[in-house]
């Protein structure tokens, strides 16, 4: 291990950065559950990814499948063309729900202040 | 240098088998013309919807994995993981889902509604897939669908495992700037939307080639 450092000094000054960093670790009013070992990731955050990801897999797909017959007759192309424009109808959707997130989340952490 | 070595190797196995076979009057054995006319269009066509559901998703893993990782380190500066931050898994999530719209899709495993009942085992490259009998087979538009959904197939893939990378990289940026500092997140979320374009491009292509081939017949 040539590059393991052996010094007491540096030690302490890895130390102290960690002890400089860790407080800052919380800004803007964060969730204190996360300093308190309890799960950094809400629940509801990975319910939406998950329901976005099933989204993503079954909408695109079903518009195919839905419009292949019944509004292009056959057309392969376009009925491709709507799930792309479904997909990616799927993924704005996604950014604006977390946007909308983010400002309620800030206009509490204001309230809270 | 290791390269050098296999590649000198396989040239000059090359060279010997090709020079036997030249001077014992077998040489007609390297006829590219005769390796396109004999092989099926439906090895060409399996081929293009293998490469472009694979390399969608090579693409869109890379773009997964390099982005996570970046999500777990910023983790360490920030502890906050919220829908926000997340954004960068979805936008490599579509580029997987666009290689599944153009390449495969099994037979429908569900009972379906009646008025969808006519349904092609397929999305756009495969719908063309259809049993032929042998001696039809070997047809100028059979040839042309085999090809176009070759080329087409590895026209998205490439598209889509590129694009995939960088959104990817881009979502990587994303998560360690928005770790630095929560106002900069936005700036490069609008990057990796241009980002993700690019594998929009390579899907139009693909569905243009692929709309000028017919069905096997």
């Amino acid at each position: 291990m040539a590059t393991r450092r052996t010094l007491k000094g540096e030690k302490v000054t890895e130390k102290e950065d960690i002890a400089a960093i860790v407080p800052d670790t919380n800004p803007n009013g964060a969730n204190p559950k996360n300093d308190s070992g309890g799960p950094a990731v809400p629940g509801s955050v990975i319910a939406k990814l998950l329901l976005f990801t099933l989204a993503m897999v079954v909408a695109p797909l079903g518009s195919y499948f839905l419009t292949v017959n019944a509004v292009f007759s056959g057309n392969t192309t376009f009925a491709g063309a709507t799930a792309a424009v479904v997909a990616n109808v799927v993924l704005i959707t996604y950014v604006l729900v977390a946007m909308a997130e983010d400002t309620r989340e800030q206009e509490e952490a204001k309230k809270s202040q | 240098m290791g390269y050098y070595y296999r590649a000198g190797t396989l040239t000059t196995a090359v060279l010997v088998v090709g020079a036997y076979m030249l001077f014992n009057g077998e040489g007609e054995a390297f006829n590219i013309g005769r390796f396109l006319e004999e092989t099926s269009p439906y090895t060409w066509a399996s081929l293009g919807v293998a490469l472009c559901i694979g390399l969608s998703v090579v693409g869109a893993a890379w773009g997964i994995f390099v982005t996570g990782s970046s999500i777990i380190g910023g983790g360490v500066r920030a502890p906050r993981i919220r829908t926000k931050n997340l954004i960068s898994i979805i936008f490599c999530e579509v580029v997987a889902i666009y290689g599944v719209i153009m390449s495969t899709f099994p037979l429908p495993l569900f009972p379906l509604p009646p008025f969808i009942i006519n349904i092609p085992a397929g999305i756009v490259f495969s719908a063309k897939l259809s049993d032929v009998p042998s001696d039809a087979l070997y047809d100028p538009k059979n040839y042309y669908t085999g090809y176009a959904i070759f080329w087409g197939g590895i026209t998205v893939g490439m598209c889509n495992a590129v694009c995939g990378i960088a959104v990817g990289i881009t979502g990587s940026s994303a998560a360690l700037a928005d770790a630095a500092d929560p106002s900069l997140f936005v700036k490069i979320l609008v990057i990796e939307i241009f980002g993700s374009v690019l594998g929009l491009f390579g899907l139009i292509i693909g569905l243009l080639v692929a709309g000028k081939a017919e069905d096997f017949s």
